[in-house]
């Protein structure tokens, strides 16, 4: 392995520098013959899918929620109930309600054109293949997939996509932020200099505290009861660094220009969780970069101690710090700049692009960058996890898979024991 | 007392089915057994009410600072000639303030942190979570290994860190930040429920009264808005980020921060003429706030100019606050846009009625986006 050989390394073109400092169209208009009506399938409506359903809704007039499928029925309910704002743009029939874990491919089949992922990221890799395989344009929600063999079915769906000339745009929603663009804008058009570091964190509380095992109903297999539990199961969310934290995993590759790193090392542990789940609560990861280049990553999932979520770029010239003030300091740490603009709504940014590019018939697929930011936080996870420093290229010929394609809800799929440094391996 | 405010505005804006209806009824009972505790503590005389400073169990024992405000009338709104003054702000009204205590300094991370990251698994409307399914709304009845307390409904927890990267991670001086006027509303009803002592969020016409303190220039110090930098964290010094609370100098009253570091909110609906609503001489004005948005918010903030610091500046709620919530529904609990916004609490010396009490604890009963 050549640690230099970045022309290998480089996963992402150099375009997308030019795509951060990018403007961004408004709302966009369906013109001539592109104003056809598009039909919209939701995969996982739960809140953050609903929420991207109504994204999808505002950002083009022309289109239409037709099909909603998630592995419950009363979360399509409340969903279409929340949506109903939108009128008779939401026009779900019953016969196009999907539940189940099979939901996701009745709908792909209910004649949409464009289908929304969110549902557990466990379940993305499977969802994009169908999604592609069909000829749809996919919104697929962050992080990609929880294992390597996830990562990899995912750069497959991109490459198909691709093919077929289909659109995929994803959830790293900080990368349609207009002010977090603005800051890597600086950063990333060499205004302040080689990046040399990175200090991100995603220090926070727990997002949703898991339901006790006293809840669990009788009738509920582990399937079923894990997929409610999701965010606690590694096989469905990730854990942490993963399924949240992700963010900043994904702004460090952002800041190193999309470039893969060597290796990566970090620690961490189950400190503060007491569900029946197997995730862990805080990392501390190290990723290992091309010329002496060393980024740190610090998650954290605890009630009652320190917290922000901010990315400290460190560059010959100064500091970049993002994302939600967004400003560059001096190397004394004096305040060169700050972005002081209205705050707009990046989720829907996110949609507007993704409309637009639809309606210009733009190539839009972002998936080798959206396999490899998860990738990323796959290697920062699974070196805490071991204890060791794992490279790149070992993770990439690595056989890890959390879980089988063909889970029924009612099957039994006991859960693994919470990964214990020096004893767990990468498979 | 407020009865009278209520009809008065009834028409304007505001539906009157919406301003007759009570907001969360369901939630009555956990009010009642709170106005109960309070109950148990008289209400001073108004001669013998004093400063004092009250220990937030469910805090860590943290204090509360409570500064005593006699009752007195002033003029509400700018005069016509004040410089950089809106159309909103006027016309002028002298109205009557009855006594209260104001906190003396806006509410820090120390005493809301717990009641925000309260661990306890809560439903979408921050009722206790006992049914594994976040959607529904669950009684508020005590069960057993719960206490009253806990049926307050309290956040939901946020996503991210809610100091928004400011601050030092919730260090304990700094103000709260980027609460919904209903999150402030319940912390107003944990606070009492642990207290004994009726808390809730000050009228817009009670939170002028006390940031003028007896002034009628822009600022509480004069006019000169060259001499803001000694009072207040705005623009011009707070390097982009909210500062510790009570550092710069109070106000004839002793309060802190009124104007700058972070704007607060209020109870009022905002109406660009809710003054020409009132009558001269009114007691204790208030426009009651049945739609989640927009609502009065004062004081102006650590990223806004001197001339949004001014004691009668007005500032109008927007859902627009709410941008960063990926979800919908969004959350009721959070303004993720809003890193600017806190509040400070009062306690009026009259404790009011049971319903009444409930009214200012439940924001409502209005659509919630």
């Amino acid at each position: 392995m050549n640690p230099t050989d970045s022309t290998r390394r480089q996963f992402l073109a150099t375009a997308a520098a030019t795509t951060a400092i990018a403007g961004f169209p408004n709302i966009v208009r369906a013109e001539g013959a592109n104003a056809a009506v598009l039909k919209i399938g939701l995969i996982g409506a739960g809140g953050r899918g609903t929420g991207a359903a109504s994204q999808a809704l505002t950002a083009d007039p022309n289109v239409k929620l037709w099909a909603v499928g998630d592995a419950f029925e009363s979360q399509i309910g409340s969903s279409l109930k929340n949506l109903a704002t939108f009128g008779d743009r939401v026009e779900v029939a019953e016969n196009r309600r999907f539940s189940g874990l099979d939901a996701y491919q009745k709908v792909i089949e209910s004649g949409v054109d464009v289908v929304i992922l969110a549902s557990p990221p466990g379940f993305r890799p499977q969802h994009l293949r169908a999604a592609v395989e069909a000829g749809k344009h996919v919104f697929a929600e962050k992080p990609m997939a929880v294992d390597v063999a996830g990562v990899k079915s995912v750069l497959e769906s991109a490459r198909i996509a691709k093919e077929k000339g289909l659109t995929l745009q994803h959830g790293f929603c900080w990368r349609f932020s207009p002010n977090t663009r603005a800051g890597y804008g600086k950063l990333l058009s060499g205004e302040l200099g080689r990046a040399v570091s990175v200090y991100g964190t995603y220090l926070g509380g727990v997002p949703k505290p898991s339901t006790s095992i006293d809840q669990r109903k009788s009738e509920w297999a582990d399937v079923e009861w894990h997929i409610r539990n999701w965010m606690a199961h590694e096989w469905l969310s990730g854990g942490p660094l993963l399924e949240q934290a992700i963010h900043t995993v994904d702004k460090v590759a952002w800041a190193m220009n999309d470039v893969a790193p060597i290796a990566a090392r970090g620690s961490g542990g189950r400190t503060q969780r007491g569900d029946d789940g197997n995730v862990w609560d805080n990392y501390s990861v190290t990723f290992e970069y091309p010329n002496n280049v060393f980024c740190h990553v610090g998650q954290r999932q605890m009630l009652g101690t320190f917290s922000e979520v901010v990315d400290r770029v460190f560059c010959e010239k100064g500091t970049l710090e993002a994302p939600t003030r967004v400003m560059t300091k001096d190397i004394t740490g004096k305040t060169t700049w700050a972005y002081r603009g209205e705050t707009t709504d990046m989720y829907q940014v996110c949609h507007n692009e993704w409309f637009a590019a639809i309606r210009k018939g733009e190539p839009l697929n972002a998936g080798v960058y959206m396999a490899n930011s998860t990738m990323l936080g796959i290697l920062g996870r699974e070196a805490a996890h071991s204890g060791q420093r794992i490279t790149w290229d070992e993770l990439w010929n690595s056989k890890q898979d959390f879980a089988p394609d063909d889970l029924k809800m009612t099957d039994s799929f006991p859960k693994e024991a919470v990964p214990a440094p020096g004893k767990y391996t990468l498979a | 007392m407020k009865s009278a405010a209520i009809v008065s505005l009834a028409g304007c804006l505001i539906a009157p089915h919406l301003l007759a209806e009570l907001p969360n009824p369901q939630l009555l009972p956990t009010t009642r057994a709170i106005s109960e505790i309070i109950a148990k503590t008289p209400d001073p005389e108004a001669s013998a009410m004093k400063s004092y400073v009250e220990k937030v169990k469910l805090a860590g024992d943290a204090n509360l600072d409570l500064i005593a405000i006699q009752g007195g009338e002033f003029s509400l709104g700018s005069p016509e000639t004040e410089a950089g003054r809106k159309p909103d702000e006027g016309p002028q009204r002298k109205v009557r303030i009855d006594p209260f205590w104001m906190g003396k300094l806006e509410i820090t991370w120390e005493l809301y942190r717990p009641f925000m990251e309260n661990g306890k698994a809560r439903n979408k409307d921050g009722t206790l979570n006992r049914d594994s399914n976040l959607t529904t709304s669950e009684a508020p009845a005590v069960q057993a290994g719960e206490t009253l307390n806990d049926t307050i409904t309290q956040p939901t927890p946020p996503f991210m860190p809610m100091n928004l990267g400011m601050g030092d991670g919730y260090a304990k001086d700094f103000p709260a930040i980027s609460m919904t006027q209903h999150a402030a509303g319940k912390f107003c009803e944990w606070l009492s429920e642990q207290t004994g002592h009726f808390y809730r969020l000050p009228t817009e016409a009670e939170w002028e009264y006390a940031c003028r303190a007896g002034t009628t220039t822009a600022w509480s110090f004069g006019d000169d808005a060259a001499q803001l930098p000694d009072y207040a964290w705005f623009a011009d010094n707070s390097e982009f980020q909210y500062q510790k609370v009570g550092k710069k100098k109070p106000n004839p009253w002793g309060l802190h921060d009124m104007h700058g570091n972070v704007a607060e909110l209020v109870l009022d609906q905002y109406l660009p003429d809710s003054y020409a609503k009132f009558k001269d001489g009114e007691s204790n004005p208030w426009v009651p706030a049945p739609l989640r948005y927009p609502t009065v918010v004062r004081g102006g903030h650590w990223d806004a100019d001197a001339v949004m610091l001014r004691s009668a500046a007005r500032l109008a709620s927007s859902k627009d606050w709410k941008v960063i919530d990926p979800q919908i529904p969004k959350s009721i609990w959070f303004f993720t846009s809003a890193p600017w916004l806190g509040f400070r609490v009062v306690r009026p010396l009259k404790t009011p009625p049971v319903e009444e009490m409930h009214r200012y604890w439940n924001m409502g009963p209005g659509p919630t986006e």
